[in-house]
């Protein structure tokens, strides 16, 4: 499989009260395409901050990350927005949207914004239309963002960061923000997206999130600790064991 | 503690807190200002004219072999208490010179008066009682200097019947009586000594001497009717509040301020309440998590109130300081033609700068009521409680052809119109404000307002009072129409084919019922009744027919086709009335007699220039080419375009222009400061918003594009209400001043339409677009990765 994303010697440090503090030290890792990786660690080992460097939101101190074979460090911010745009996908953990916009302009919007996106408008509207309906979400597709539920809400970032087609999905904490039914309907779309080809990276400190990744990074201190492989994850009979195999791992690594 | 917390937030929040600094200190310098100018300038015109000593009644007269002397009249009649009389020459432009050239600025009449024969208090640029004038030097009131280009020091000769003396200026002084713009008289004080050389043995002079007459009374109407009987030497007569009302157009100019101080201390409030609600509404989670560690609501109210006083007093102490050199310059324009004395100016700018600190600390107490609804749920929750979002948008991007950032700015404004209407409603006062100020200048210097003067339109006014004095006689229509036909067949031969015509004023006594009045009265000649504007009724038809404006009607309570006497040659005559005109010559007074009636010139009190109207239709360009050649065909008197001779007449326009332009830099200091606040609150508080969509691929300059729209978008809208407003405004404003000058029927404003519907609207656009544009730049400093630790 190619790579989509490749991390080399990254480093990243901040200066707080003029003294250095680096969170994260000399990072390597490849993503391929189709993979679906999660970031697992203690709080402040630097996840988040991994996967803002890496998606060009956050700059590096150091190092180099290849997206499709172009160093995000070294594109400029213009440049970096057009990508982000168009070939990147983002899902936070607070839903944040427009909120004089409806749920469906939200999902619109970037479209809209595409110059790479050459579909016209009405395709563009169906093809947010049929995204929402993949997810479950289609008929609320004219309310008002304070009328949906959490769960709703995320499924509908998830189809923002999907209008324009992206090459790889970022998500930070995807399901941190949702209960527990919310949080196991959104991972089962981003599985399913997964299983469509879309290559995601994301960052969770939930083990149930993170056993339907097909790769568990483990980060301590703004180093990866360990790497943990499965095959792809296909149906929920196979949670329970890869549950248990990814906590005996974690637990191996300190968790 | 407190001071702690105080310190960190005054650092943390520099920019918010120094436009909060910046608004406190504009309130406080506006409030003192503004309260300091209407207190001095709502009683300005009262001290001053008790300052001078001006009477209750004033009459001016003309010295006239063989008349009774009005000491005889006045010590005859009860209702006069005592009286100051003045002897005075007077004085036309052809007695005037500066550089060996006529002086300007002196076409209507000006009067000669020596220093002992003082009766009322006049007093110098420093507002110092003017008691003597030394020997050679000469003191001006008026704008004769200005017109002129004089300073003091320099030079004015002043010629009568063969004795010339040319006099250093000492200066320029206010005369109460006389001295107004509108009034358009200029009075010069010499000494007794020089004013001996022109009267001592020089018979001549005597045609030119008169008197005024300051009269003590309770009861005018008694006072007037005496006077009405005296004959045709009276040149002026009327009541102190006619002469008061002579101020219009400087109160005009002192009611624009007090407007626009209004205005401005409502902003600065608006603004102070918006700010202080928004800094408080951006602190939901300190005050949330300090509930929550169970601080009580009246520590974090006072922690609030603290910082706020701290900031208000610093505010008001500066803004205290710059009010007093603000306040003297708002009112310098008003006060270069009366004394305005500001009793406890001081204390009350200090009691201002206190109210304004109190006013602030109620603010931010109600404010502050806020604090009690937060609850620690809300720092817990990032302030939401449950609700996570406003009002959905009333615009749908699927179904819209707009560009993103277009509508999104478009959509914002619609759906939260209640956030917006601030900027609107300041912007649309401030351009209204001056719009309305740009109309009135172009009205009062359009050439059609000369209609309203009661004469008919023409293209260039040529005046020579010396000459014209020569036509004071039997015949004098007769000289007119020969001096009409004269310039008339000079144009044609220059090439300039033209007609002339004249209007001859005469003062009149008119009676209808026990009703009478002294009225100025016109006749013209080389011109028909029908020629001129009526608002009711038809013109007069023959010569027993007479045109009135409406305040002569009122005051004969008389109305269209009743008949009224005018006494002509000591004989009254009946005349039927046919209709109403509009006269601002002489606060609306005014009789039209029909072409065709004799009249004895003798009994003519003065004339208005020849009005010349080309009949070629000659252009622009070549207007002003005509209006030179013949002022160098007449250099012997004043030739000027229509727009010149109106300003000689209303003489403010030039005020005026300098209040627009002092109006239009406030109002441009406002919508910078309202931009940069308004731009400031909506970035903090879209901070997540930006975030999002530089994470989901926006490009600065689409954020940028998004911001500046939206004040775009305002002030299109604003200026769309200005301009719908502005007709109704003006009427509302500066519609009573008019008819206060005798335009009864209202006045047809002279719109520029590249003036008011593009230069202002696009100056007001193009800095709110520039204002909010590098505001909207500090959008950089918000990186996508905030997406992620917003609160």
């Amino acid at each position: 499989m190619k790579n989509i994303l490749k991390v080399s010697d990254l480093c990243k440090t901040y200066i707080v009260n003029k003294r250095q503090n680096n969170v994260l030290r000399n990072v390597s890792f490849t993503v391929e395409e189709g993979e679906m990786t999660a970031v697992m660690g203690p709080s402040g080992s630097g996840k988040s901050t991994l996967l803002y460097c890496v998606s060009g939101m956050d700059s590096m101190t150091a190092g180099s990350a290849l997206f499709c074979g172009r160093n995000i460090a070294e594109i400029s911010q213009t440049e970096l927005a057009d990508i982000r745009l168009d070939q990147m996908g983002f899902i936070f953990q607070q839903m944040f949207m427009l909120k004089n916009l409806t749920v469906l302009d939200n999902i619109l919007l970037p479209a809209f914004q595409s110059k790479a996106n050459t579909a016209s408008r009405n395709d563009k509207k169906e093809y947010a239309i049929s995204l929402m309906h993949r997810l479950g979400i289609s008929d609320i597709a004219d309310n008002d963002i304070t009328e949906v539920s959490g769960g709703q809400l995320q499924r509908a970032c998830i189809c923002r960061s999907m209008i324009n087609h992206p090459k790889m999905i970022f998500a930070d904490e995807p399901t941190g923000a949702l209960n527990r039914n919310s949080s196991d309907e959104v991972m089962d779309e981003l599985a399913k997206l997964n299983n469509d080809g879309t290559t995601i990276m994301l960052v969770t400190h939930d083990v149930k999130v993170a056993a339907k990744c097909s790769r568990v990074l483990y980060i301590v201190d703004g180093n990866i600790k360990g790497e943990y492989n499965i095959h792809k994850y296909t149906s929920r009979s196979q949670l329970r064991e890869r549950e248990r195999s990814l906590n005996n791992w974690l637990m191996e690594m300190g968790w | 503690m407190f001071l702690r917390i105080l310190k960190k937030d005054m650092k943390r929040k520099k920019t918010m807190n120094a436009i909060l600094l910046i608004f406190i200190v504009l309130a406080s310098m506006f409030v003192s200002s503004s309260v300091n100018n209407i207190l001095t300038v709502s009683n300005a015109l009262d001290s001053y004219f008790e300052m001078a000593g001006v009477s209750d009644y004033f009459v001016a007269i003309r010295n006239i072999a063989g008349s009774q002397p009005v000491d005889e009249i006045l010590d005859n009649t009860d209702a006069v208490g005592s009286y100051k009389r003045e002897d005075i020459i007077y004085l036309n432009q052809q007695n005037l010179s500066c550089d060996g050239k006529i002086a300007k600025g002196a076409e209507n009449t000006s009067l000669l008066q020596s220093n002992d024969s003082i009766k009322l208090n006049y007093y110098d640029e420093n507002n110092e009682l003017i008691k003597r004038v030394p020997e050679g030097k000469v003191l001006v009131s008026g704008r004769f200097m200005k017109i002129n280009d004089l300073h003091e020091g320099d030079q004015v000769t002043i010629s009568i019947s063969g004795v010339s003396k040319t006099f250093d200026i000492a200066g320029n002084f206010k005369d109460a009586a006389l001295g107004s713009d509108m009034m358009g008289m200029t009075r010069f004080i010499v000494n007794e000594k020089d004013y001996a050389e022109y009267t001592d043995n020089n018979d001549s002079v005597l045609m030119y001497s008169g008197k005024l007459y300051y009269i003590s009374t309770g009861d005018t109407d008694a006072v007037e009717k005496a006077m009405s009987d005296y004959g045709n030497s009276i040149v002026f007569m009327g009541s102190v509040q006619m002469l008061k009302m002579s101020y219009v157009m400087n109160m005009i100019v002192a009611g624009v301020l007090l407007v626009v101080s209004v205005c401005l201390i409502l902003i600065a409030f608006v603004m102070l309440k918006f700010t202080i609600t928004f800094t408080l509404a951006e602190e939901y989670r300190e005050i949330g998590v300090m509930k929550a560690i169970g601080v009580r609501n009246i520590s974090i109210r006072s922690l609030y109130m603290i910082k706020y006083l701290t900031l208000s007093v610093i505010g008001a102490v500066i803004g205290f300081a710059a009010g007093i050199p603000f306040g003297n310059m708002l009112l310098s324009s008003v006060s270069q033609s009366m004394v305005m004395k500001s009793e406890n100016g001081l204390l009350v700018n200090i009691i201002c700068s206190a109210a304004v600190v109190l006013i602030i600390l109620l603010f931010c107490y109600g404010c502050t009521g806020k604090v009690k609804k937060y609850t620690p749920v809300d720092a817990i929750r990032s302030g939401t409680t449950g609700e996570r979002f406003g009002k959905k948008g009333i615009m749908s991007l699927s179904k819209s052809r707009l560009k993103n950032e277009f509508f999104m700015s478009l959509n914002d404004v619609l759906s939260a119109p209640k956030r917006y209407a601030i900027i609107i409603v300041t912007f649309s006062l401030c351009l209204l404000l001056v719009l309305i100020l740009v109309i009135t200048v172009d009205t009062l210097k359009s050439d059609k307002l000369i209609t309203l003067f009661g004469v008919t339109e023409c293209d260039v006014c040529y005046s020579n009072q010396s000459m014209q004095m020569d036509y004071m006689v039997e015949n004098g229509d007769q000289m007119i129409k020969d001096k009409i036909e004269e310039i008339e067949q000079t144009l044609a031969d220059e090439g300039m084919p033209a007609r002339c015509i004249n209007e001859v004023m005469f003062k009149l006594t008119a009676t209808h019922g026990d009703k009478t009045c002294k009225s100025q009265t016109t006749q013209g000649i080389g011109t028909t009744c029908d020629e001129y504007d009526y608002a009711e009724g038809t013109a007069p038809q023959n010569e027993h027919e007479v045109a009135v404006t409406k305040v002569i009607a009122d005051k004969l309570n008389a109305h269209i086709g009743d008949t009224i006497q005018i006494k002509i040659d000591n004989k009254d005559t009946d005349f039927i009335i046919t209709g109403y005109y509009q006269d601002m010559n002489n606060y609306g007074e005014g009789i039209r007699l029909h072409e065709s009636l004799k009249i004895n010139y003798l009994q003519s009190m003065g004339f208005f220039p020849f009005q010349i109207s080309f009949t070629d239709n000659c252009d622009k360009a070549e207007l002003n080419n005509r209006i030179d050649k013949i002022r160098e065909l007449y250099s012997d008197g004043n030739v000027s375009n229509v727009g010149e001779y109106i300003d000689s007449i209303i003489g403010v326009s030039d005020v005026l222009d300098n209040v627009r332009i002092l109006v239009l830099c406030v109002t441009m200091i406002i919508i910078i400061l309202v931009t940069i606040l308004m731009e400031r609150s909506f970035i903090a508080k879209e901070r997540s918003e930006i975030a999002i969509l530089k994470a989901v691929g926006f490009k600065n300059k689409s954020i940028v594009l998004w911001h500046t729209l939206r004040f775009a978008i305002t002030t299109i809208i604003s200026v769309v209400i200005s301009i719908a407003l502005l007709i109704p405004a003006a009427n509302l404003s500066i519609g009573p001043v008019f008819k206060m000058m005798g335009a009864v029927y209202g006045v047809k404003y002279d719109i520029a339409p590249l003036e008011v519907f593009l230069i202002y609207p696009a100056a007001v656009f193009a800095v709110t677009m520039i204002s909010a544009f590098i505001m909207a730049l500090s959008t950089h400093s918000v990186t996508a990765s905030e997406s992620s630790n917003i609160e």
